[in-house]
């Protein structure tokens, strides 16, 4: 494969990056910032600065699915922008097969599939046939080599039983949406592919479909990050996760690795009922006031506060959780004991606080 | 690539026009609602007589067919350009068109110039058998011409549009751009009022607007004879030496621009 590499270095020089980028991972993130100005007010403007990532590097490999884990606003989005070419890092770079996304987008886009949003991003007027068509023209294929394309990917997908080629976009169900969105991302048949929240909101038919499809592309030797907040998703889909908060990678392995990290604790799950607000001031007083690791989460129709302990301090955090959820006007509705998951490693690494606010 | 990109552009449209088939019929009726409300407004105020003797022409009721349709597919060149970024932000696809392999001031200029040939097409199409009807097979003929002087107007006025484009997603803002640009542009290419009665400003301004000479050529094809074939060349040199200035800039404004789109983060 080196001398294959060589031999490009007569036709290109930047081909030859690209094949060294091959032979060191497929996608590279090193010291990605990004700052966003946000201003509020018409007469009197006040702006502040927020930063979505703050130094964010981690890299995947080909032939395995990479899940970028972390709250709302904590820059997954941002991140997958970046990588997508449609957002310029302040500093830093990211490198896909090698080539950077600063200096080489269009190389790179060359290498991508991208999903971005289930709900838009096609045209309303249009059949998913004619979305397909005319978006794998727009990426450089056309004729009979598109129409095979269209074929393989609306059979991997179930495209055809669905009846999602001839109905109009703005007939289709959510889960036609997602999976008209990654026959899109698969078309040109990409070595990387970038997808952003890819089964949010979607019925379970159609995200375990999406799922499926993920592993088998990563079993074809291509290179497949995700974001999701959904800890389910990641552990049964990703080889790799890295949890990001306030910009930054603050843990990274493997599922089965990362739950190592608490193995000796118990996850205390509480039920609970109250408003919004009132809820996750219990949870960031039971974290700052008595350094508890705890987090607010939505689990099934219900809020729930998972908070860590060793067994030996269990009866403490529960007396702690008793007596605060009273004072903040919260009702504990339901509680259980359950072996950590990869949230509880979340609520670990990041204490339970992991949201930036950044957009 | 660009092959594709054109091809994909014509297809949108044309699925966009077979899917929406009242959207068709609006595009091929509208010439008529404009020439009979310019039609209107004019003989409130004056006769026929008049208006053929200050604009010069032989057939005051074809030059306002054809006018109207020159004038408002030169100026729609303009709108679809500008609102290949704006459209597509809305309807939520302006992020995976950016993801084509080739610089988006490029897919921005593809975009536009193939929505407005389709447009004009029809345009061209709704006011043909107007035309047939009023003047005959000669008038048919000098509507053909009118229509190459068109297509040549067009490329200065795509690169207006993608600077147009460009900087409405560069000012992050959903400004009306088109809502400013549209009345200026009729105002300035003399379709309905004579450029001379305008102040020097608007003059000068008008010198530099592209489908101020389209619509000249159509005031000089209809009434065609050699003195006036020799004017035509000179309304095409014209219009290639601003097709050559504005895209010149347009290219320089396209880079810069796409390169602050992506630092602000408006493609979404």
């Amino acid at each position: 494969m080196l001398l294959g590499c060589w031999s490009r270095f007569y036709f290109s020089f930047g081909e030859l990056l690209g094949c060294w980028g091959s032979l060191l991972g497929v996608v590279e993130a090193r010291g990605l910032v990004k700052e966003y100005v946000d201003c509020r007010g018409l007469l009197r403007r006040v702006c502040r600065r927020v930063r979505a990532l703050d130094g964010l590097s981690f890299g995947v490999e080909g032939g395995e699915v990479y899940g970028l884990l972390g709250p709302n606003g904590s820059g997954k989005t941002t991140t997958v922008k970046i990588l997508s070419t449609l957002l310029l890092p302040d500093s830093g770079d990211a490198f896909v097969d090698g080539f950077s996304v600063v200096r080489d987008p269009i190389r790179v886009r060359e290498r991508i599939g991208v999903m971005l949003s289930v709900e838009r991003g096609f045209f309303w007027k249009l059949t998913g046939y004619e979305n397909l068509k005319y978006f794998g023209l727009l990426y450089g294929l056309s004729g009979g080599e598109l129409e095979e394309r269209i074929r393989e990917v609306s059979d991997l997908l179930g495209l055809r039983e669905l009846g999602v080629l001839e109905r109009m976009f703005e007939d289709m169900s959510m889960g036609m949406k997602a999976r008209l969105g990654l026959a899109r991302a698969l078309l040109k048949d990409p070595r990387v592919l970038l997808l952003d929240e890819p089964t949010l909101g979607l019925d379970p038919p159609s995200a375990r479909r999406i799922r499926e499809v993920l592993r088998e592309q990563a079993r074809r030797g291509k290179a497949v990050l995700i974001t999701t907040h959904n800890m389910f998703e990641a552990e049964i889909v990703c080889d790799r996760v890295g949890f990001i908060a306030r910009g930054r990678i603050v843990a990274e392995g493997s599922p089965r690795d990362l739950k190592l990290r608490v193995r000796d604790r118990v996850a205390l799950v509480f039920s609970l009922a109250g408003e919004s607000w009132s809820l996750e001031l219990l949870a960031d007083r039971l974290r700052r006031g008595y350094g508890v690791e705890a987090s607010i989460s939505q689990g099934g129709d219900q809020r729930v506060l998972r908070a860590l302990a060793y067994p030996e301090a269990e009866g403490r955090v529960v007396g702690l959780v008793l007596r605060e959820a009273e004072r903040f006007n919260v009702k504990i509705v339901g509680f259980r004991v359950e072996e950590p998951s990869l949230e509880d490693v979340f609520i670990a690494v990041t204490g339970g606080g992991g949201d930036s606010g950044a957009s | 690539m660009i092959a594709g990109l054109v091809k994909a552009e014509l297809l949108l449209r044309y699925w966009w026009f077979k899917n929406n088939k009242s959207f068709l019929a609006v595009s091929l009726l509208w010439p008529y609602v404009m020439v009979v409300t310019v039609l209107a407004l004019g003989l409130a105020y004056g006769s026929l007589e008049v208006y053929k003797a200050r604009l010069g022409v032989v057939d005051p009721l074809v030059y306002l067919f054809s006018a109207s349709a020159v004038a408002f597919t030169t100026v729609n060149v303009i709108d679809y350009t500008v609102s290949v970024a704006t459209w597509h932000r809305w309807i939520g696809t302006l992020q995976y068109v950016s993801l084509a392999p080739v610089r988006l001031g490029v897919y921005v200029v593809v975009s536009g110039l193939a929505s407005s040939l389709l447009s004009a097409g029809i345009t061209w199409a709704s006011v043909a058998p107007a035309i047939a009807i009023l003047s005959g097979p000669e008038g048919l003929a000098r509507f053909a011409i009118l229509a190459l002087a068109v297509v040549a107007g067009m490329i200065p006025l795509v690169a207006i549009g993608c600077i147009a484009a460009m900087a409405t997603l560069a000012l992050k803002e959903e400004g009306n751009v088109i809502g400013f640009l549209m009345p200026l542009l009729l105002l300035l290419s003399g379709v309905f009022y004579p450029v001379e009665v305008l102040p020097w400003v608007l003059r000068l301004m008008s010198n530099l607007t592209p489908s101020y000479y389209v619509v000249e050529a159509s005031k000089i094809v209809n009434a065609l004879n050699v003195e006036a074939g020799f004017k035509v060349y000179l309304v095409i040199y014209a219009l290639a030496l601003l097709a050559v200035l504005y895209n010149l800039l347009g290219f320089y404004f396209a880079v810069w621009a796409e390169s602050r789109v992506k630092s602000r983060g408006v493609i979404e």
